[in-house]
């Protein structure tokens, strides 16, 4: 009978079996005991009133809004490109587009020399949105499902995006769209890429230093260091537009979008949980 | 019983049952509702809801202990029945596939929280409860419930299902994808460890 009780006192054993226990503890007071313990397994006293019918209304109304997961995939990098936007200092598109804009009224007499100005807009604007230190959102950003790669990816691409406009526009401007596009183009993915790796893994501050030192020496450089130094000129060589250069640049793009992901946001030890 | 065709999927009120239904003469069975709920009835999922309401929020009441978050993750399970209707293919019972739905709402939102509980403790060694102990447990009361709350997540699991929601051992077995015996046993080690629990309280106090 034992096997039974539990059924009994949910009240699921099929009638002929329910019967039968119903009989048999009338006349045993051991299986009235055990079953009473049954009994209080079901909860004590009156069972618990269930929340009135505006819980549906109240599922039905968060069934109403979107579910974020379903919408096509392109839809989540524009999303994102728009929320970006939001928080990205204004500072950033002020300063690039006045530093061009200043570039291109100095240099218009002699139009080649805006391939000097162009390379150092980008690579700081690059510092200035790759790093962490300066981005508001970044701990929330952190909390999200959205990997930190295509968060960085994002903001790099809007800001190099802006300043590559703004440099076309004023290569157009300067008349020197052809051939000033390969002054410029070169140089700036290399820097660019350094000032990401840079903010990437030693902070935007310590990038924009790298840059400014970087490009300084490459605008020092003349021919007395090549007579020199003859095994410099190689080196060299990596700031003109080439696909070394770019290569180059693409390779250390590469590797500062993966060691984004693979590092602490805040580059405090385990300030975060990785995955 | 007919699929609902109506005019904006509302016949299920009108539709009468087939034979042998659980339900009384002249409402419609679970599956029309649900099919209602699929075709976008929102009067149907309050239908389904006035007719399992007390069985689910107890059961989930008995899993995660608190009315706030039983209450959330009923919500959660509405939301998931409003969305996934559509994907209810008969294979149980209607009432199977929506503890099951709730079940597993629980589960999604109680993973978050500390303590895992291990797999199946060390249960082979627990012996059966004495009649003392049981008769602790018979009394009732409050801390019964307090001891309920302390106890490992599948047996309340099997508990709220089989005990308090009502359900036969063999929709609890579905739901949870186990053996009918699997549950049995369930049933009574959690019996035991919460008489246990309550015998040692008593002797402390």
């Amino acid at each position: 009978m034992n096997e039974f009780l539990a059924e009994y006192a949910a009240g699921t054993l099929p009638p002929p079996r329910a019967d039968e226990v119903r009989r048999h503890l009338s006349g045993c007071a051991e299986c009235r005991a055990d079953l009473a313990a049954w009994r209080a397994l079901a909860g004590p006293g009156e069972p618990v009133a269930p929340p009135g019918p505006r819980i549906v209304a109240a599922a039905l109304v968060r069934g109403l809004s979107p579910i974020p997961a379903t919408g096509p995939r392109w839809r989540l990098p524009l999303a994102l490109a728009r929320a970006q936007l939001r928080i990205i200092p204004a500072l950033i598109w002020v300063a690039s587009a006045l530093a061009l804009a200043v570039g291109v009224l100095v240099v218009r007499h002699d139009p080649h020399l805006f391939a000097l100005v162009t390379p150092l807009v980008a690579a700081m604007g690059i510092a200035g949105v790759a790093g962490t230190e300066h981005d508001p959102a970044v701990e929330i950003t952190a909390a999200t499902p959205t990997p930190p790669r295509l968060v960085l990816l994002t903001r790099v691409t809007l800001v190099l995006g802006f300043d590559v406009a703004l440099s076309l526009a004023g290569s157009a401007l300067l008349g020197t769209l052809g051939a000033g596009l390969g002054d410029w183009l070169g140089p700036a993915a290399l820097l660019s890429a350094l000032s990401l790796l840079g903010a990437v893994t030693v902070g935007a501050e310590a990038a924009a230093v790298v840059v400014a030192v970087s490009w300084t020496l490459r605008l020092a450089w003349s021919d007395w260091f090549d007579q020199r130094w003859a095994w410099l000129i190689p080196i060299r060589a990596l700031w003109d537009t080439n696909a070394e250069t770019l290569g180059g640049a693409l390779l250390l793009a590469a590797l500062a979008v993966f060691l984004a992901g693979h590092r602490e946001p805040r580059r405090v030890r385990r300030a975060t949980p990785l995955t | 019983m007919e699929a609902v065709t109506g005019a904006a999927g509302r016949s299920w009120r009108w539709v009468a049952t087939g034979r042998g239904s659980a339900e009384p003469a002249g409402e419609a069975t679970d599956a029309a509702v649900l099919a209602a709920i699929a075709a976008g009835d929102g009067g149907a999922l309050s239908e389904l809801y006035r007719r399992h309401a007390r069985a689910l929020f107890g059961y989930l009441l008995r899993v995660c202990g608190d009315r706030m978050t039983a209450e959330e993750i009923l919500q959660d399970t509405l939301l998931a029945v409003w969305r996934g209707a559509d994907t209810f293919e008969a294979r149980s019972s209607v009432r199977t596939w929506l503890f099951a739905v709730a079940r597993r709402q629980a589960y999604q939102r109680l993973r978050l929280q500390p303590a895992p509980v291990p797999v199946e403790p060390a249960e082979v060694a627990d012996a059966a409860p004495g009649p003392d102990e049981l008769a602790v447990l018979a009394s009732g009361g409050t801390a019964v419930a307090g001891a309920i709350a302390r106890l490992a997540a599948h047996h309340r699991d099997v508990i709220g299902l089989a005990m308090v929601a009502g359900l036969p051992l063999a929709e609890v077995a579905e739901i949870i994808g186990v053996p009918v015996g699997t549950v049995k046993s369930r049933l009574f080690h959690g019996r035991a460890a919460l008489a246990r629990m309550l015998a040692e309280e008593g002797r402390r106090a």
